[in-house]
């Protein structure tokens, strides 16, 4: 795991713990979100409490976002997408 | 490996149906679903009279009736400070002729353990993992969901009853972001004030609702909203999970939503998901020969309260042309045939109900547009029983109606 993803990480498993009252220790990686009490029904929370969190937009299908190494994955993809635009618009003249 | 007559993904009210009915047939079924019941569903639990031979025929009249709501026998509409009342469509000469509303968890119950009762094979909670071959042939990977375990299931038949979120298993599809997009969500109520028997439709800017009373007498508010507007409602209420800030922005729009809900108090969290999909997909894949039954084959958008309807409805008009084919005889070309067949029955029994689903939600989400109709509905309040009837509330397929399609279901189940 990068150290990106570390902080992603990190960053996922204050919100997890914060907002959506999952026990720190069970916070791993490999997690699936249903064995940390997301369920299908509870993802779309959390989906919003991460765009709002890491400025991004989440395109994936939820039901695709199984584990927390998943997640990690698809914030940082989508973090580096933002920065790369945010580059080539600051580098137009 | 284990070999069956028919393998079915799913197991909703579709799933469940179509398993029933062939194992009522004396089909071999496995049935194939992946979360572990009890399960809580955005739904707005709502079945409609014209279901109530269906589920007799299932061999669970008697318990929905006992378990379910008090019977709807008037629509409403929320727009606003408005308010208008009509009275739904009944279903003649039946002894049931009104629908009532029954929370997924136990609906779905009372549909597996009949299954059970059937000796239909569930595997629980296991996931579709890959599907070979075609029809005549088909073989399933199955994987355990709780243990490391894969199983082969082979079938000449296999049915798709996985709704709309898991889709083609094979094949995910990504659809655009769009701020059209439209989120759905749920909650149950105690204490609320609302006239038994009535099911109101709310119409507000992005979105629309509607409430009932269910089972154990509590409230079920659901309701869809633009992801646009759904983010508007958070920067409104920071602090709150979506689904509170929906909350928060349905009270604000009816006024007599509002009045349902002043001493309501919410049980358990708001449950949301989305974007929601409404639309035709397909009936039957002509490439492999799989059927596709309930939200897997199409979705209404919800403010008709017909999902389950059209669920277990599309369930019986495949089943009995799979029956009438004969389970001995599934071969390519006679699933060829089946599959046309149901395709076009499926497309009179639904395809417009999907349509005038989505004109009326489009309606409904634009409450100024709403409000030029208002004058002529308050004239005429039956254009909304109207609208019912067309949506489907009372529109008994005659083949539900006592003649019992091939394989003789009714003998089966209860004489109601």
């Amino acid at each position: 795991m990068s150290a990106q993803q570390s902080t992603t990480f990190d960053r996922l498993r204050a919100i997890l713990a914060e907002k959506f009252e999952v026990a720190p220790e069970l916070i791993d990686p490999a997690a699936r979100m249903d064995q940390l009490g997301i369920d299908s029904l509870a993802v779309i929370e959390v989906i919003f409490q991460i765009e709002d969190e890491f400025k991004i937009s989440i395109q994936s299908d939820p039901g695709e976002l199984q584990t927390l190494a998943d997640l990690v994955a698809c914030v940082d993809r989508l973090a580096e997408e933002q920065r790369a635009r945010a580059s080539a618009g600051a580098a137009r003249p | 490996m284990a070999e069956y007559d028919a393998v079915i993904v799913g197991a909703g009210p579709a799933g469940s149906t179509a398993a029933i009915l062939l194992a009522s047939a004396k089909w071999s079924v496995a049935l194939v679903e992946k979360q572990t019941f009890p399960r809580r569903k955005v739904c707005g639990a709502c079945i409609a009279a014209s279901n109530l031979p269906i589920l007799a025929a299932l061999g669970i009249g008697d318990a929905f009736v006992r378990l379910a709501g008090p019977e709807l026998r008037g629509v409403a509409l929320y727009c606003g400070d408005g308010l208008l009342h009509a009275p739904l469509p009944a279903v003649p000469n039946t002894p049931h002729p009104w629908g009532r509303a029954l929370e997924r968890d136990t609906f779905d119950r009372l549909l597996l353990e009949r299954a059970r009762e059937l000796e239909v094979t569930i595997w629980q909670p296991w996931s579709m993992r890959a599907i070979d071959g075609s029809a005549g042939a088909f073989r399933c990977q199955i994987e355990a969901r709780t243990a490391p375990a894969l199983e082969e299931l082979r079938a000449p038949v296999l049915i798709m009853a996985n709704g709309s979120w898991d889709g083609d298993v094979e094949n995910k599809r990504h659809a655009p972001r769009k701020s059209s997009d439209l989120f759905a969500f749920k909650a149950n109520f105690s204490d609320a004030r609302l006239a038994p028997g009535l099911l109101p439709v709310i119409s507000f800017a992005g979105g629309y609702g509607g409430l009932v009373i269910a089972d154990d007498g509590q409230l079920t508010l659901a309701g869809c909203i633009r992801r646009d507007f759904l983010k508007a409602c958070r920067v409104a209420a920071p602090g709150h999970t979506a689904g509170e800030a929906f909350e928060m922005y349905l009270r604000n729009q009816s006024r007599s939503l509002r009045n349902a809900l002043w001493d309501a108090r919410r049980e358990g969290r708001w449950l949301g998901i989305g974007p929601i999909r409404p639309g035709i997909r397909a009936t039957w894949r002509r490439a492999d020969g799989r059927f596709m039954i309930g939200n897997a084959a199409a979705e209404a958008h919800p403010i008709i309260g017909e999902g389950i309807s059209m669920a277990m409805q599309s369930a019986w008009l495949l089943c009995a042309r799979l029956i009438a084919a004969g389970r001995s005889n599934a071969s390519p070309g006679t699933l060829l045939r089946v599959g046309a067949d149901y395709t076009r029955e499926w497309r009179r029994a639904f395809a417009s109900r999907i349509y005038l689903a989505a004109a009326l939600a489009q309606l409904a989400m634009r409450p100024w547009l709403a409000s030029t109709a208002w004058p002529v509905l308050t004239r005429a309040p039956q254009l909304m029983t109207a609208l019912a009837s067309g949506a489907g509330k009372a529109r008994v397929l005659p083949t539900f109606l006592g003649a019992a399609p091939p394989g003789g279901f009714l003998s089966l189940g209860e004489a109601n």
